[in-house]
């Protein structure tokens, strides 16, 4: 099966002073379309960047990335831009959503730059879906942490992207609200989207088909610590205990299912 | 449904800190009502000098040696003022190589406690025969008929209507026309046919509070037109070459007179502007590189979405825009209905000659302005929005954080 994006020794480098920090370490990855993949690591491990660099928001120090097929870096900024408004959606670990505009108009807005008029219906059902239809004219400070993050997973949805980038998309949600959000996710994905969530909650990968972690800097296939967690979902492909460095083996590992292992 | 567009986004943005949208446009208004104010005042004298010298219709102006600067005040402001010379002279300049028409005027003040008016005024009797400065007027304005000798032609800013009747050392005159304001002294002045101010100085010896003592063969001063093509400059230096006890004033002169005199407060009036433009430019590139500050964040959100760096751009140039724009228009606004009520207190303040633009240069003015504003705006807000736009957007999260 063709892979959706292609990531090949991919790496991301920042200076501090003379000192070399290496955010993203070298990491190659095949993802199908229709993958629900799950990252999870520390503080600081690089799972941000690397959702960052898969989303094209920062350009990779070095490696290839691509999406259908297409070389994100030999696309310009217009193509850029338009491929992240039509193809990926994005949810942020942070209060993500524009003040000045109400709940309507920040699930909407990504419309404007995929140059389509979103249907009021579209909106609607979207607030809905996220237990929202209710706080359509209110504004974001009017929202609890939670509500906004709920408005942020809506907003990503509303072009219908074919791929979903989630950092840490449960953090201010409780328990239930948490669950609600997941069982979306695992529906939209059960659609045919391909989601790539990353989390320090081990216990998210519960719904994934393919679960990963980080450690400074590089993907690593699932680790020990949430093995059992793993073994006991189904539909999750992990093999436990199970270390293979996948960007350090240079091959394209992740392109192969777990079975094939 | 309303639209969500690049515009709503930017208003949404203006409206998002009243205090700080009110401090930027105070900046520009000031910035801008200063500017318009300093430009009609400039441009105020020289539409007067314009307007008043083409009034006057004169090339040169010959007046009795040592009262140049009492004849260009008197012109210039209205400033009453006699002095007298020899009516030979006329003869005398009408005999100079270039001079085409020579016109003698007479120049009386009047009593304070003359019965129209309250203050002194300045009195020019002229020759209908001659005259270039009414006659004209005469022509367009009262069917080409000639002043009897008790009428007279006012000035703008004298509080006369036709019809009304004023008496002038014991003589009655009744207004004939009014001329058309041209902010110099001609508005402050009362033009009496010379038939007429004869009658009024024989007349002031038994019916004035004090007698007029103008001779006959006297007179103050001789406008001269000279012929197309000669340099008004050679004409006046003829005169003053071959006549003895004159000198000769040119329209040139007269302006640059004017312009000597407000050199130095154009100077200053030139720095109090540029600084206010350089404040209220360095207060629009600090705030907006603070707004870009303050909203990398919201900014790298909006790149995710898939906005272009141009729209980033144009979203913040526009916020600058729109800044600019408001501060523009009510500076301007404000300016201009200060400067269009207070006029007559602007020009007694000024002491200067002053006629406001016409509505067109006005509006031509207030489009210029308000376009220099937008400029600047822009051009301020142009580094931040530049730097922002081109800032990738992971970057702009982290450094929001």
């Amino acid at each position: 099966m063709d892979s959706q994006i292609t990531l090949r020794a991919l790496s991301k480098f920042y200076k501090q002073g003379d000192e070399k920090i290496i955010a993203v370490d070298n990491v190659t990855l095949d993802v199908r379309a229709g993958d629900f993949i799950v990252i999870t690591g520390r503080s600081g491990a690089g799972k941000t960047t690397l959702l960052s660099l898969i989303g094209r928001l920062a350009e990779p120090s070095a490696g290839t990335l691509a999406i259908d097929g297409v070389d994100l870096q030999s696309l310009d900024d217009a193509a850029l831009s338009a491929l992240r408004a039509r193809k990926l959606g994005f949810v942020f670990q942070f209060a993500s959503l524009i003040p000045t505009l109400n709940v309507f108009d920040n699930i909407r807005l990504p419309g404007l730059f995929a140059d389509k008029l979103v249907d009021e219906s579209r909106v609607t059902d979207l607030a809905r879906m996220v237990g929202l239809g209710d706080k359509l004219n209110n504004r974001p400070a009017q929202l609890s942490g939670g509500q906004r993050r709920r408005v942020a997973i809506a907003r990503a949805l509303v072009n219908r992207p074919a791929i979903l980038l989630a950092d840490e998309p449960t953090g201010d949600l409780d328990v239930d609200t948490e669950k609600e959000m997941l069982d979306l996710l695992q529906s939209l994905n059960t659609q045919g989207m391909t989601i790539i969530l990353v989390t320090h909650n081990p216990n998210l990968i519960a719904y994934c088909n393919r679960a990963f972690r980080m450690e400074r800097g590089r993907l690593i296939e699932n680790a020990p610590v949430i093995a059992s967690v793993l073994s006991a979902v189904e539909g999750c492909e992990a093999i436990p205990n199970r270390h293979t460095e996948i960007a350090s083996s240079r091959k394209p590992l992740l392109a192969m299912t777990f079975e094939n292992l | 449904m309303n639209r969500l567009n690049l515009p709503y986004i930017i208003l949404q943005n203006v409206k998002r800190k009243p205090y700080r949208t009110a401090a930027i446009a105070l900046c520009v208004m000031i910035a801008t009502g200063t500017l318009f104010a300093a430009t009609v005042a400039m441009r105020g004298i020289q539409n007067s000098l314009q307007v008043g010298l083409e009034r006057l219709g004169a090339d040169v102006i010959v007046v009795p040696r040592g009262q140049q600067i009492t004849a260009q005040e008197a012109f210039i402001s209205g400033q009453p003022t006699t002095f007298y010379m020899d009516r030979q002279i006329e003869n005398q300049v009408a005999a100079i190589p270039g001079v085409r028409r020579a016109s003698p005027q007479v120049f009386v003040q009047t009593l304070t406690n003359a019965k129209c008016c309250v203050g002194e005024f300045f009195l020019i009797g002229f020759d209908p025969r001659n005259d270039f400065t009414i006659s004209p007027w005469l022509t367009t304005h009262l069917n080409n008929r000639d002043l009897k000798p008790n009428e007279i032609i006012v000035g703008d800013r004298i509080l006369l209507e036709p019809g009304d009747t004023v008496m002038f050392y014991g003589s009655f005159f009744t207004v004939a026309g009014i001329l058309e304001p041209t902010g110099m002294g001609i508005d402050r002045t009362v033009f009496v046919p010379n038939e007429g101010l004869r009658q009024m100085i024989a007349a002031s010896h038994v019916r004035a509070e004090k007698a007029l003592t103008i001779a006959p063969n006297q007179i103050s001063a001789v406008l001269i037109k000279v012929t197309p093509g000669t340099n008004p400059n050679e004409v006046a230096e003829q005169i003053e070459m071959k006549l003895d006890g004159v000198q000769a004033i040119t329209a040139t002169q007269m302006i640059l007179a004017v312009s000597k005199q407000f050199a130095g407060l154009l100077n200053i009036i030139v720095v109090v502007i540029a600084a206010l433009w350089l404040m209220a430019f360095i207060t629009i590139a600090l705030v907006f590189t603070l707004i870009v500050n303050e909203r990398q964040r919201e900014i790298a959100l909006l790149r995710a979405m898939g906005a272009r760096q141009r729209f980033v751009f144009r979203l913040i140039v526009g916020e600058a825009l729109v800044l600019t724009a408001l501060g523009g228009a009510i500076g301007l606004l404000v300016s201009a209905i200060v400067l269009f009520n207070f006029q007559n207190l602007f020009e007694d303040r000024l002491h200067a000659p002053f006629l406001l633009p016409t509505a067109p240069e006005a509006i031509f003015v207030i489009l210029i302005l308000f376009g220099v504003a937008l400029a600047s705006g822009a051009l301020a807000s142009l580094q931040p929005a530049l730097r922002i736009s081109r800032l990738e957007p992971y970057e702009a999260i982290r450094q929001g954080e």
